[in-house]
């Protein structure tokens, strides 16, 4: 491999590797509080009293 | 730490990343001396790496350094709150760590190896290298630990002492290269450094930049993955209410 391949393969690398991580982070937790708010709203649902049940 | 000021220093510290790249990049290409004029280096575009490789290695350090003090704040309080902590760090530091071993390794494959030698022996024979080798390990296996042991106390337990004792491997990178004459790497900045090989001037400032950067990084990326983790945790507590509920 010559200097120029090794220099882009190593910066090229470093930078869609940190680039790829950091956008994969902030879509797990994106998908991870949604999930939590699907949740939140479905025990919610459940612990209020419900008006038709008399 | 707060939430909000958790979320804070997660927005500073990516807008930090977000502006100190490509400030690094252009230190890089613009103001770093032009190498390829010099006889005695055979690899003037390579030797760039130089801006990137130790400052992912030093940020990997103090990852290294916070699961340390994490797995001893553990094991003395048996609060798995630090043992999320060190968690996280411990992720994004083997990242750093391997970005420093996969472009130190390419440099040194350009720099170190002769003509007629197997270049990747040539590199995996110095001893630092070999060094953050097994750091690198110690931390795939402390990584790997996670997955496959089960109880978060056993796990956190067993995390902590493996991340404790894998630290010891940090202090040794930095002391073999000084200690070993026969050492082909150079120490290019702290006590014991080679007169040769020490940075000045330019050099210096630009590496300076990089590390800040990459600690900047390291800042985001852990809180991040904190982040993650603690909603991993909160969800699985109410998918498991939601299961038991008939």
């Amino acid at each position: 491999m010559n200097d120029a391949t090794t220099f882009l393969l190593a910066f090229g690398s470093v930078f869609a590797g940190i680039a790829y991580y950091m956008v994969w982070m902030e879509r797990k937790a994106k998908a991870l509080e949604a999930r939590l708010r699907t949740l939140a709203a479905k025990a919610n649902n459940q612990d209020a009293p419900s008006g038709n049940q008399a | 730490m707060k939430a909000g000021f958790e979320a804070k220093a997660r927005q500073v510290s990516l807008a930090a990343v977000l502006v100190g790249f490509p400030v690094l990049l252009y230190l890089t290409w613009f103001v770093a001396p032009d190498w390829s004029y010099q006889p005695d280096v055979t690899a003037p575009l390579t030797r760039k790496i130089l801006f990137f490789h130790p400052p992912s290695a030093w940020a990997s350090f103090i990852a290294y350094a916070v699961v340390f003090v994490l797995g001893i704040a553990y094991l003395n309080e048996r609060d798995l709150r630090h043992d999320r902590a060190a968690r996280a760090a411990a992720e994004v530091g083997f990242m750093m760590n391997s970005i420093a071993l996969a472009t130190g390794t390419l440099w040194g494959i350009q720099e170190w190896a002769k003509a007629g030698q197997n270049a990747l022996a040539t590199v995996y024979s110095e001893p630092k290298v070999l060094v953050v080798v097994v750091l690198w390990l110690t931390f795939a296996a402390y990584l790997l630990l996670r997955r496959f042991v089960d109880g978060p106390e056993r796990q956190a337990r067993l995390a902590a002492v493996f991340g404790v004792l894998g630290f010891i491997a940090v202090p040794a990178s930095f002391l073999t290269s000084r200690l070993l004459t026969t050492s082909l790497h150079p120490d290019i900045a702290g006590p014991g450094s080679n007169p040769d090989a020490a940075v000045s001037g330019d050099v210096g400032m630009i590496l300076l930049v990089g590390f800040l950067v990459f600690l900047a990084l390291f800042v985001h990326l852990w809180l991040q993955r904190l982040r993650i983790l603690r909603l991993e945790d909160e969800t699985a507590v109410l998918e498991a209410q939601e299961t038991d509920t008939p």
